[in-house]
């Protein structure tokens, strides 16, 4: 799959998984517009909103149509995970390691000051692990709390009805949480990030720069090229994705 | 508002109109004000024509028809000559007393309003008589002045013609002497009030004003007789503030509302009213307003009721005084129902919220609203259970511990709802502190990155 495809990029997200992103982005969009403003319900704003969107009933709905849709996107991915574990017997790039908190240790003594040395990361670095994993476990949280809430007299025959209350403290909290993770940390790092602006365009086109793979992914560039990198040091010139890409 | 003694120039309309002023003056002819369509058939209950009329008619017709000049002549000069006896000139003669409408800033003392009286009750206060309607209904007409003048608050303030004023044509007449509708030519007492409703509206501006707005109104206004008019709640001439007398208040809606009334008896609040005497406890009027009284059966009010509970409920002062729990309300706003009737208060569109929400009285009831705990208490969790029933299908047996019974989560009530909101009101904060030395971290990094490359640069 981690083969060149142009002399000076490199494939990094098959066509599977930038649909899945393309996916998850619109119906993450989508949950957030029409769940945000009913977790707000006393603000005047949420209020406009939902005026705007046709009312609670139609935000209501639209809520749990792209529930569903990121659901069912879930379960996919969870399944073809599976497949790729389980059947194929590969270690996905994404499963975490002790290295991952090693790297993590070592950039915040990095980023303090308190180390000279950077950490050198493969195809995904800890940070990245961290908010997919974050992801998997927020969602899966979302989709359980979601499904009750939905239909909260199945569950009830089940189990304590008192866990429809605590899953609308969870929903709510939950959903603001991941909300702010994604505003401040993935769409920061990825779009107004001075390393990368204005935009990380990798998981759209699905290729990386020949610069960026150096710097970013040294570990898998020596993975794939078989040499490691050049000793550099890290200079905006070449983590300046414009240049990079060009040269 | 004085009418005016000299007319200028009149159209044709006004002239036809004056003819049918002429004969009304003669209670030959009973019209409705101005042609304005009271409810119900106004041709039918509003226009009586006197059986005199007809040959008179027939006589006048024969003779236009014959003879068209004389014709024309006959009957001009015979409405000139009704124009000229019951003009305003000879209305004033016998008209001792000053026209007037009430409130137009002229203030009669409380002597002169006796003295301006003295004239009806040389006939009123003579012996218990009665005014008998066309289907039998009778009214007393015998007001015994000793009575009057001490029970109604008016007594003092205005003269009877002040408010015994006739609208015929759109011209307003008071009683006198000499002058009286022929009320018992109309069907009935009802018609009478009805036909009089709005005499209270120069005085009473915005009790009126609410008074339109409401359901009893607009029933009147499509057709209906039976909804009150002023009059129908408030007693002639012995007329009260109802204020501060919650269980007259009572009795006059029960007068109608007789079955709601049994209901209300029973109830915690009616029982407190109408045996302790409890001040505190609402009326009708408190849930309902006096005037504006609005449909109770549609959604806009069903939406809007529980802050109608609320004005007292809410009120810490009020429930801790009878050993209730105040915070009812904003429980109730922070729980699943009350958060969806918040968006349909605030946005106002009702009717496309596709279904109807819980309120305060859906479980507790309306007019039998009782005790929840204590003695005579009727919620335990099998009464939840069948209320969230009502709406919920097909709910398993202790759905209801889903609601959290108007209670805080806190280490002893629910005390798992209380984690959770602990646990995501440590985390949401940390999350954000966390974010944000994460943003502040990462830029400061850049920022060195950039001067030491800028260093490198200049070494």
């Amino acid at each position: 799959m981690r083969t060149m495809a142009k002399p000076r990029e490199f494939i990094r997200f098959s066509p599977i998984r930038r649909v899945e992103h393309a996916l998850v982005v619109v119906a993450f969009f989508m949950l957030v517009v029409t769940g945000i403003p009913q977790r707000f319900y006393e603000s005047s704003w949420a209020i406009t909103m939902v005026d705007w969107m046709g009312g609670l009933a139609q935000v209501r709905m639209l809520h749990r149509l792209f529930g569903i849709v990121f659901t069912v996107q879930f379960a996919l991915h969870i399944l073809h995970g599976l497949w790729i574990i389980l059947i194929k017997r590969r270690t996905p790039a994404i499963a975490p390691n002790f290295q991952d908190v090693r790297d993590a240790i070592l950039s915040f003594q990095n980023v303090t000051g308190s180390k000279k040395k950077e950490p050198k990361f493969g195809h995904f670095e800890f940070r990245q692990k961290f908010e997919y994993w974050g992801m998997i476990v927020g969602g899966s949280l979302m989709i359980t709390t979601g499904l009750v809430l939905m239909n909260p007299t199945l569950l009830a025959t089940f189990f304590p009805s008192e866990l429809i209350p605590l899953s609308r403290v969870a929903h709510s909290n939950e959903a603001f949480l991941a909300f702010l993770v994604i505003l401040f940390w993935h769409l920061y790092s990825v779009t107004l990030n001075p390393e990368v602006f204005p935009l990380d365009t990798s998981i759209f086109t699905g290729r990386i720069s020949q610069a960026r793979m150096k710097h970013e992914h040294p570990l898998e560039y020596e993975a794939l090229v078989g040499t490691p990198p050049p000793e550099e040091k890290p200079t905006p010139k070449e983590s300046c994705p414009e240049e990079g890409t060009g040269t | 508002m004085k009418i005016p003694l000299v007319k200028t120039a009149r159209s044709e309309q006004e002239v036809i109109r004056g003819a049918y002023l002429s004969l009304a003056e003669f209670n030959l002819l009973f019209v409705n004000n101005d042609g304005e369509r009271l409810p119900g058939k106004p041709d039918e209950q509003y226009v009586r024509i006197p059986l005199l009329l007809v040959p008179m008619v027939l006589v006048t017709l024969a003779t236009f028809f014959m003879m068209f000049v004389p014709g024309l002549a006959i009957f001009g000069s015979l409405y000139f000559l009704f124009r000229k006896m019951v003009g305003k000139g000879l209305w004033f003669l016998v008209a001792p007393l000053a026209l007037t409408t009430p409130c137009d800033g002229r203030a009669l003392t409380p002597e002169e309003i006796q003295e301006a009286n003295e004239e009806c009750f040389f006939c009123h206060a003579e012996s218990e008589t009665y005014v008998q309607f066309h289907n039998g209904e009778r009214i007393q007409i015998y007001i015994p002045p000793a009575d009057y003048y001490r029970q109604d608050v008016h007594a003092t303030e205005i003269s009877c013609a002040e408010c015994h004023v006739e609208t015929v044509l759109g011209e307003k007449r008071q009683y006198t002497e000499s002058w009286h509708p022929q009320i018992q030519l109309m069907e009935g007492i009802k018609e009478y009030r009805l036909k009089r409703d709005g005499l209270c509206q120069p005085c009473h501006e915005e009790q009126y004003e609410s008074y339109e707005k409401s359901m009893h109104a607009k029933l009147i206004r499509e057709g209906d007789q039976a909804p009150p008019v002023c009059t129908d709640c408030h007693p002639v001439h012995v007329m009260k503030s109802m204020k501060k007398n919650k269980k007259q208040v009572i009795q006059t809606c029960a007068k109608c509302h007789d079955e709601i009334y049994d209901q209300y008896q029973k109830s915690v609040h009616g029982r407190e009213i109408l045996k302790e005497g409890n001040p505190d406890v609402p009326s009708c009027v408190n849930c309902h307003a006096a005037h504006k009284i609005d449909d109770p059966r549609e959604l806009a009010f069903h939406i809007d009721s529980p802050e109608i509970c609320a004005e007292c409920h809410a009120d810490e002062e009020l429930m801790d005084k009878y050993d209730l729990r105040s915070e009812v309300y904003e429980t109730y706003l922070d729980d699943f129902h009350g958060v969806s009737i918040q968006f349909y208060q605030k946005t106002g569109k009702v009717e496309d919220s596709g279904r109807i929400e819980a309120v305060c009285v859906d479980c507790h009831g309306v007019h039998d609203i009782d005790r929840v705990h204590g003695e005579g208490g009727v919620v335990d969790r099998v009464y939840v259970d069948r209320m969230c029933n009502r709406c919920h299908e097909k709910i398993p047996g202790g759905f209801s511990s889903a609601w959290l019974a108007h209670y805080r989560p806190s280490p002893t009530k629910y005390p798992l709802i209380f984690m959770a909101k602990m646990f995501y009101g440590f985390f949401i904060p940390f999350t954000i502190l966390g974010l944000a030395i994460h943003l502040f971290l990462h830029f400061r990094y850049y920022r060195a990155k950039m001067r030491g490359q800028k260093d490198e640069d200049h070494g």
